[in-house]
């Protein structure tokens, strides 16, 4: 399961993000939805998989030790004592990940899509507004360290918590 | 009195090292046994055997009833309460939430739990975290108690009063208690019978009555 996942990672990450949003242009069209979603889909998983992994791998063997004593049966283990254990680990790593997909869909907005920062940064470009690119530019670091303030720090802080 | 854990010729290896060498011993019910010997003689790792939680090389293990187990080494999930551990131990094992609430109603006080039951394991003491995961075995109404040095880093006071919780938990349920520690004075004081193992490999020494 892990080797299939890192296989396919490495087959994901080594063709640059680009050369995907301009293959997935071409598969579904301008106007499609699709490749904004996917290609940023394709960023960020490798990111929240790995760190799922590395997380369930850190679990606290003693964890387990006290998931057998009770004779917690498969589910119940895995809902009460390993997928909450990962909750720190993945807050933190949906920090990284939203901040590589946020840069990443206004790339593939660039390419392909007809509407979004990254679609009217590329506009204001091409038809020569200076100011049109700034502003864009602007809202999209406004809007990145917005996020990463009201949302993702508050919820990774809260998950430290959940923490051994 | 019937025999509820039969341990017989039990051999435990770590990586081809020997750690308990044929060991045999059987506890009756309603009988606290205690197990002392030195550091890293293996007392732990026969308890895990008995708590059905470590394979064993060879040797015949039986144990009847369901089993309470107090690892040396505390465990409790740190994204959930005292009260939250305990609630769910009791819950897998399919102690109804009354019944689990009550123990623990009845139980927190005599062991000094009470104002702890809602903090998560993280803002307590390592006296009071040990405590706790006595009241969560407790709580499972086991027939068996496992108790694997339990009296570490309790102040005197809480060990009179488990003491005291262990002997009357056996007057009123029938329970067996088994304790593994290398405090004697404590261990005597709670025990039918002191089974001394030797060091490496782990050999029953001795047999005392008391
Ligand atoms: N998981 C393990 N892997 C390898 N060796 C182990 C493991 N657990 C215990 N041992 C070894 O087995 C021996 C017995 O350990 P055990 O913890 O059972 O001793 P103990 O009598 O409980 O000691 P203490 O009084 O310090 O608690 C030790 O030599 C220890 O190093
Ligand atoms: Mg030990």
């Amino acid at each position: 399961m892990e080797a299939f996942f890192n296989a396919l990672n490495t087959l994901v990450q080594s063709i640059s993000v680009l050369v995907w949003a301009i293959v997935l242009v071409m598969i579904f069209g301008v106007t499609s939805r699709k490749p904004p979603i996917l290609v940023v889909t394709a960023a960020t998983y490798p990111v929240l998989l790995s760190s799922l992994f590395g997380a369930v791998r850190s679990i606290d063997s003693r964890i387990m030790l006290l998931a057998r004593s009770l004779g917690a049966g498969k589910w119940e283990e895995l809902f009460y004592f390993v997928l909450p254990g990962t909750i720190p680990y993945l807050a933190a790593a949906s920090r990284t990940a939203i901040g590589i997909a946020l840069r990443i869909s206004v790339v593939a907005e660039a390419f392909g899509s007809s509407g979004g920062v990254g679609y009217w940064l590329v506009f204001s470009y091409d038809y020569g507004y200076k100011e049109g690119v700034f502003a864009w530019a602007l809202v999209l670091v406004v809007l990145m360290i917005a996020v990463d303030m009201l949302l993702l720090r508050p919820v990774e802080r809260w998950s430290e918590k959940w923490k051994l | 009195m019937e025999t509820v854990i039969v341990v017989e010729g039990l051999v435990k290896t770590y990586n081809g090292e020997l750690v308990l060498d044929h060991i045999s011993l059987r506890v009756r019910k309603g009988e606290s046994v205690g197990i002392a010997g030195p550091n890293g003689a293996g007392k732990s790792t026969l308890l895990r055997i008995i708590a059905g939680i470590e394979p064993y090389d060879d040797g015949i293990v039986q144990v009847k009833g369901s089993i309470g187990y107090v690892p040396q080494d505390i465990i409790l999930l740190p994204w959930r309460t005292v009260r939250g551990n305990i609630l769910l131990a009791a819950k897998i094992r399919g102690i109804p939430r009354l019944e689990a609430e009550k123990i623990v109603e009845a139980e927190a006080p005599r062991l000094g739990l009470e104002e702890y039951l809602d903090r998560y394991p993280k803002e307590i003491s390592g006296g009071t975290r040990r405590k706790a995961q006595i009241l969560m075995a407790l709580a499972l109404k086991p027939d068996i108690l496992l108790l694997d040095e339990p009296f570490t880093g309790l102040d005197s006071s809480t060990i009179e009063a488990l003491q005291e919780t262990i002997r009357r938990l056996r007057e009123e349920y029938g329970l067996t208690i088994v304790t593994v520690s290398h405090m004697m004075d404590e261990l005597t004081s709670i025990s039918d019978r002191l089974i001394l193992l030797t060091y490496k490999p782990a050999r029953i020494k001795a047999v005392v009555e008391l």
